[in-house]
């Protein structure tokens, strides 16, 4: 029986406007297995990271079921919400934004326990023993002891987004959403941070959610991809399958999209033409309709399902099923 | 706008001073600083490169590598003050960039040479139609009417895919796919025959950025264009570029063809970034990032900027500047490491 961490059920987000309800996230459905990394991958606007935040309730769902442990979070209480945080951190896409700009590497690192109250101590102990914290974590994330009173504007990306890593690390969690991590970096810190992610995962048993727009770093860093369109799911599969056997004509496309570093490796798949349209009132069809290059009558015939078509690969298509 | 017209006259003079060549830009030594009070940043350091005509060079690096710096002294714009062009040789179709007069220049711009910029959010005017943005330039650089360039205006819309009949809308009406159609519009509009495009595909997703990468090819083939492209994708290197030249630090570490750049790699850095990149044919189980960060422009070591970062660097790398080495009549890397006949990089043994 497989340890499962996370379950979402339908999960939905609609956000009112004056033209109609936008929708975020429709119909979003999973399960994770604990010490594993789900890719989701998607472009602009599809809703990847509502989906991230929703689960994390940090925005509220406007339905469906988010089932973390066992426990369905978007039932418990505030309080009791407070103290699910502890298990489960966020690691945002922007380390030049997403960091208080008057707070100092070690005050940005010791936030979150000092809000949650981990140490039970108090006066000079908890001081010391908040130092010790961070300095053990600061360590483990590489970065070197005298950016302890260092002010965010005086480091470079790759040392922010590694205070962002600490600050979800500090309350050891066991899922992490990770939105965009690396997306604001240079490929060679990129590829820095992406092997700290990896190595902490390994060291920790951690369960990460990864959301990224960039393909061959899911493709490094995932066991099993979700494919997001227009705020649902089209295509789910473990990674190698999904790159071996992409079935959604939508996933074929981004595939061939990406730009090979490599010359004649160019995979000569279809560009698809046309631009995501919005997502305000949504007609009752598939949402690739318009940009699909297969497009047949079943896929008019309402929002085609999430099925499972080969033994954990799931698909919705009119077409391929 | 009352533009029209008054540039025609200085095109006689151009051709006065104009240099035969075969070459669309030649650069020599091109040394750019940004000068503070307080530091010297040393954005650009000696670089030297050129461009065939209708042949595409993709100019790879990091952030801060001094790419885009190099483009603008290119066009003769680095911002002055504090940016400065302390030396070198600028040639764009045999004209001495920096000998040319302001009228001079303001004609050579925008109809010889072009540039498409990196962010279609920013780099539009809000408060002008898209219509009204590419027809500047056609007024400016053309003696005609309005109702011609607006019809120029419509068909270079066409061109470049967007509905002619949106000329009239703003640039908050066009997603970035659709605004940077109209960037490219704007760099297209007086037929320029050298087009410098700086990232224009970073800000867009992959789907967009493949329909125009694939137009921006079409248009280049039509026109006969030759193109400085300039990218930290080496995947976007490779669909798009005949030559290459890698900078780091304000230096051209590496610079040859695609095939040699790509398969015959010669610079330890160029290896550490196809090392750092997560590649989708070939699944490993750990990246080998470059160890380190780029050195401080303002405050440059003595030696080899990358030594410090580099796994094969030797005392002298630290001591002296790199020395060049050639390794074919088109292949250059500086990298002292190669005194050393038998010195290969890993990537290569």
């Amino acid at each position: 029986m497989a340890d499962t961490i996370l379950e979402v059920k339908n999960l939905k987000k609609y956000f009112k406007t004056n033209k109609g309800n936008v929708h975020a996230v429709d119909n979003v459905s999973f399960t994770l297995e604990r010490g594993k990394t789900l890719g989701i991958v998607g472009e602009s606007g599809c809703g990847k990271s509502t989906t991230g935040r929703t689960i994390l309730r940090l925005i509220e769902p406007t339905s469906g079921e988010v089932y973390f442990d066992g426990k369905d979070i978007c039932k418990v209480s505030n309080k009791e919400m407070t103290k699910l945080r502890k298990d489960m951190q966020i690691i945002f896409q922007d380390p030049f934004s997403s960091l208080d700009p008057r707070m100092t590497v070690s005050q940005l690192i010791a936030e979150p326990l000092k809000y949650h109250k981990i140490i039970e101590a108090s006066g000079k102990e908890l001081e010391q023993k908040t130092e010790e914290m961070v300095l053990d974590l600061m360590r483990t994330v590489g970065l070197a002891e005298r950016l302890y009173n260092a002010y965010p504007h005086e480091l470079d990306g790759g040392r922010r987004q590694r205070i962002g890593i600490a600050r979800a690390l500090i309350l050891q969690p066991k899922l992490i959403v990770c939105d965009e991590p690396v997306s604001a970096l240079d490929v060679s810190i990129q590829a820095q941070i992406l092997n700290l992610l990896q190595e902490l995962q390994k060291e920790r048993g951690l369960t990460y959610i990864f959301i990224t727009h960039n393909l061959s770093v899911v493709n490094h860093i995932a066991d099993e991809i979700a494919v997001m369109y227009l705020g649902s799911i089209v295509e789910k599969a473990p990674v190698e399958e999904l790159f071996q056997n992409p079935l959604h004509p939508y996933t074929k496309a981004l595939l061939s999209a990406i730009p090979v570093p490599e010359i004649h490796k160019k995979q000569n798949g279809p560009v698809i033409q046309g631009e995501v349209v919005s997502p305000i009132n949504l007609p009752d069809e598939c949402r690739f309709y318009k940009r699909c290059p297969i497009s047949c009558e079943a896929c008019r015939q309402g929002v085609p399902e999430l099925r499972e078509v080969l033994p954990g690969h799931f698909v919705a298509c009119g077409c391929c099923q | 706008m009352k533009l029209n017209g008054k540039n025609g006259k200085s095109d006689t003079n151009l051709e006065q001073i104009r240099e035969k060549t075969d070459l669309a830009v030649s650069v020599e030594n091109l040394v750019v600083h940004y000068e503070t009070s307080s530091e010297t940043v040393e954005a650009v350091n000696s670089i030297s490169f050129s461009l065939k005509k209708k042949r595409t060079l993709g100019l790879v690096g990091e952030t801060g590598a001094g790419k885009t710096t190099a483009m603008l002294a290119l066009m003769n714009m680095v911002p002055n003050p504090p940016g400065r062009i302390i030396e070198g040789e600028i040639r764009v179709n045999g004209l001495d960039m920096r000998k040319l007069t302001p009228a001079q220049l303001q004609h050579v711009r925008g109809s010889e040479i072009a540039m498409i910029f990196q962010d279609p959010m920013t780099s539009l005017n809000p408060v002008l139609t898209i219509g009204e943005q590419i027809g500047e330039s056609i007024l400016l650089h053309r003696n005609i009417s309005k109702a011609e360039a607006l019809k120029e205006t419509q068909k270079l819309l066409e061109r470049v895919g967007i509905d002619p009949e949106r000329y009239g809308e703003y640039p908050h009406q066009f997603s970035g796919g659709m605004r940077q159609r109209v960037g490219i519009a704007i760099a297209l509009a007086c037929n320029p025959s050298v087009l410098i495009a700086d990232e224009p595909t970073s800000a867009l997703d992959v789907t967009i950025q493949a329909q125009i990468l694939q137009m921006m090819r079409k248009l280049k083939e039509e026109n006969d264009t030759s193109m400085i492209l300039i990218t930290h994708d080496l995947g976007v290197v490779a669909e798009m570029c005949d030559d290459v030249a890698v900078m780091y630090a304000g230096h051209i570490v590496e610079y040859g063809t695609l095939e040699e750049v790509f398969n015959k790699t010669k610079h330890p850095y160029t290896e550490g970034l196809f090392n750092s990149l997560p590649n989708i044919n070939n699944r490993v189980e750990k990246l080998q990032p470059i160890q380190g960060l780029m050195p401080d422009p303002a405050n440059l070591p003595k030696g080899c900027a990358f030594a410090e970062r580099c796994p094969y660097a030797s005392e002298a790398c630290r001591e002296n500047p790199p020395e060049t080495h050639s390794f074919s009549d088109t292949h250059l890397a500086a990298c002292t490491a190669y005194q050393d006949p038998d010195f290969r990089i890993g990537r290569n043994k």
